[in-house]
């Protein structure tokens, strides 16, 4: 297994327990870092704030919610996307919302994928995990840039 | 004569005398001159008597000479015996004859053009048809010392009359009129050896064609009054449409001045007939800031123009009435212009009620725009609620799904209630979330805009009915397909459509050994075209059929069968959105059928 670190943006602690025991249980092994919102989520990928001590190079996957105060998911995407040392980093939108205009939005914006988040925990475990499984060991990450220094 | 009987007796004597002479006796001679001498006294007499004789015979006809001369009529000299009187009587017989024949066909003639110049006369003067014919006839009668004369109606309608019961030869007819369409037949019947000859018939004629003449001026005269009549009636009728007619008329002269206005005119304007008439309109109903432009109207109707016109007339109580005008100017066929008649419809209620209708309209408009901008806002409002609702309320769903979950893993050793306690309460969530999720659907079925196009629902039945999950149903489906028609409607809406209802007739049927689904389509008693699902499953009480398109109603529980109760309300929904209507009947577990109507793509034969 690879050892990239994993970016995941979300608001709700719950829901980050969940999602971390989940990928646990499927035994994906990556570190997991967490940006409570969109402004912390981007002060990570850029290294600048409280984040501007953190080891260079990119997040092999981006777990991200919709739905953060300040600065919300979609604009972080559109950030992420129109950073040239940013817009090779696979993201993954996870998110309660199974709405068609976020959906569409965010494949607009260059999603990698889309994936709804089930109430029940069971499929909750089988989705996440299987996503992590498929991004960390399947699939091939993007060459290592280096992030801006 | 008188020569065949004295030259022989001459001559005998002179032979006598010479037979004497030749015997020269004197007594002989003596004898023979004594004998001569009476045959000479004798010749003499009878020459004598013959010539009294010839004198008697001359004279008589002489006079009879005479007297005709003087004037007697029908005489005629006696045809003496001596030859040449004969010959002279003859001749004057004959002349006679002739001089009388003149005379008759003079007078006759006369007679004949005395007779019909009498008819004419009669004719002109107006006399009677009736009394036309009475006199024809009479006068013919007399005229042709005929036994009898009549005239016969050749007319349709009238039963001619026969000329009597004998049949008698002698007979003539002439036509009444022209040949072709006689009026009738003047005929005129005389007993006796003669016809009737060319002037006599010629007279006839000419009688006839008096009564022709007659009959023709008749003719004519009667159209005459029928098309007088006619006109009267017209011009009564005219003058009745004028006087009753709603819309105002008024007439003017060649001075413009009002010289007839109609009860129309007297009510839209206020004015009585009187106050109108003979004076100018400008002193009643046309308004001062019109005398300008009525007055270069009057100008163009004086030249023969037909002039239509709008504006205002003024009323008696001051009043402004909208008027629209049609203007006719009267010529006489020499050109001079003789007045104008005018007719207007009084359109101030029409105009008044055109502006009322455009403020509605653009007030109408107004509202539109208005009510589209609430409804925008109002479905604006439901987006942002069901995205918050798809949002907000499912995130503490799965935490609890999520929390309970571990909490049953760590628990070990956790007795049969407690394990029991947590699966109830994530057994909730999970319902909630479904119940979310369906209302979500619902509302979602609402927002969506219509894209209504051709659907074939045969198509898309079978399509729907091969994506039901297996398990869901009786072992075995009979699926009765019928031949469904391709319908006008939104194809998505249409799927989650059938999705509803043939997945609630696999789920319904189920218990049974073999479902029997039957999906098809028919024409209803109004003419409309109605889709039906019917199943064979557990059908459902009709005293609750006001139920069963209720939110989240259900008619069984949920032990039985599965589900929110949101299927058929969605489903509802959606057909109310197509202007189509849905219902339902079934019986406990004899099964239910769920019809509802479409609108066909295609109008079928």
């Amino acid at each position: 297994m690879k050892e990239g670190r994993i970016l995941l943006c979300e608001d709700s602690p719950y829901d980050v327990e969940l999602t971390c025991n989940a990928l646990a249980r499927l035994r994906v092994s990556n570190p997991i870092d967490v940006a409570r919102d969109g402004v912390e989520a981007l002060d990570y990928l850029c290294r600048r704030g409280q984040f501007s001590g953190r080891a260079p190079g990119n997040p092999v996957l981006v777990l991200l919610d919709l739905k953060m105060p300040r600065v919300d998911g979609l604009e972080v995407l559109r950030m992420i996307r129109a950073d040239a040392a940013l817009k090779t980093i696979p993201v993954v939108v996870l998110t309660s919302s199974r709405e068609e205009p976020d959906v569409a939005l965010s494949y607009q914006l260059g999603v990698n994928a889309y994936v709804v988040k089930p109430v029940d925990s069971e499929q909750f475990v089988d989705s996440v995990g299987r996503l992590g499984l498929f991004w960390l060991l399947v699939n091939e990450a993007p060459p290592a840039g280096g992030a801006r220094g | 004569m008188l020569l065949a009987v004295a030259a022989p007796l001459v001559l005998a004597l002179a032979i006598g005398a010479y037979d004497d002479y030749q015997a020269a006796s004197r007594d002989s001679l003596l004898r023979s001159l004594v004998l001569a001498a009476v045959a000479i006294l004798l010749a003499l007499l009878i020459a004598f008597a013959l010539l009294r004789r010839i004198g008697d015979q001359v004279r008589r006809i002489a006079n009879t000479a005479r007297r005709v001369a003087a004037g007697a009529t029908g005489e005629r000299a006696r045809i003496e015996d001596i030859a040449e009187v004969a010959e002279v009587a003859t001749q004057l017989n004959a002349m006679l004859d002739a001089q009388e024949r003149r005379a008759f066909a003079l007078a006759r003639e006369s007679e004949f053009r005395v007779a019909v110049a009498h008819l004419s006369q009669r004719a002109l003067a107006g006399a009677s048809l009736d009394r036309l014919r009475d006199e024809a006839t009479a006068s013919v009668t007399g005229v042709l010392r005929a036994d009898s004369c009549k005239v016969i109606d050749a007319r349709p309608g009238r039963t001619p009359a026969g000329i009597g019961e004998a049949t008698l030869e002698r007979a003539a007819a002439v036509a009444i009129g022209g040949r072709d369409e006689p009026f009738g037949e003047l005929r005129v019947q005389r007993d006796g050896p003669r016809g009737f000859d060319s002037d006599e018939m010629e007279f006839l004629g000419a009688m006839a064609n008096v009564l022709a003449l007659a009959e023709e001026k008749r003719e004519v005269e009667l159209q005459r009054d029928a098309l007088g009549q006619e006109r009267s009636l017209l011009l009564e009728r005219l003058e009745l449409q004028l006087e009753r007619m709603p819309i105002v008329c008024v007439l003017f002269d060649e001075r413009f001045l009002v010289s007839y206005v109609n009860p129309a005119a007297e009510r839209t304007f206020g004015w009585g007939h009187d106050e109108m008439t003979r004076r100018h309109p400008f002193e009643t109903f046309i308004p001062p800031e019109r005398y300008a432009i009525v007055e270069r109207l009057f100008e163009r109707l004086r030249s023969g123009e037909y002039v239509h016109a709008s504006g205002e007339g003024l009323r008696k109580d001051g009043t402004r009435v909208l008027l629209e005008w049609v203007n006719t100017p009267l010529h006489r066929e020499d050109g001079t212009f003789i007045g104008m008649m005018s007719m207007a419809q009084d359109v101030t209620e029409r105009v008044r009620a055109e502006e009322a209708i455009r403020d509605l309209n653009a007030e109408l408009e107004d509202r539109v725009v208005r009510r589209t901008a609430q409804l925008e806002e109002a479905n604006k409002e439901l987006e942002t609620f069901s995205y918050s609702v798809s949002h907000d309320l499912r995130a503490p769903l799965r935490h609890i799904d999520g929390f309970a979950r571990r909490l049953e893993g760590s628990l070990t050793g956790a007795s049969a209630t407690a394990l029991r306690d947590l699966s109830i309460i994530r057994i909730a969530a999970k319902r909630m979330g479904e119940l979310i999720d369906d209302l979500l659907a619902l509302s979602r079925t609402s927002r969506t805009a219509l894209e209504v196009r051709r659907v074939d629902l045969g198509a898309l039945v079978r399509e729907v009915a091969d994506q039901v999950p297996p398990e869901l149903g009786a072992p075995e489906i009979r699926w009765r397909i019928g031949t469904l028609p391709a319908v006008l409607a939104d194809a998505s809406l249409m799927r989650i459509v059938l999705q509803n209802l043939i997945t609630n007739a696999i789920k319904y049927s189920r218990k049974r050994s073999i479902a029997e689904i039957e999906i098809g389509a028919l024409r209803s008693p109004q003419g409309e075209t109605v889709v039906f699902v019917r199943d064979n499953g557990v059908g459902f009480d009709m005293c609750y059929k006001d139920k069963l398109f209720g939110v989240f109603q259900r008619l069984h529980r949920e032990e039985e069968f599965e589900g929110t109760g949101i299927g058929l309300a969605t489903v509802r929904r959606i057909l109310h959105r197509h202007g189509a209507r849905i219902w339902g009947e079934g019986e406990p577990d004899r099964g239910a059928t769920f019809s509802f109507t479409v609108n066909l793509a295609e109008v079928q034969g």
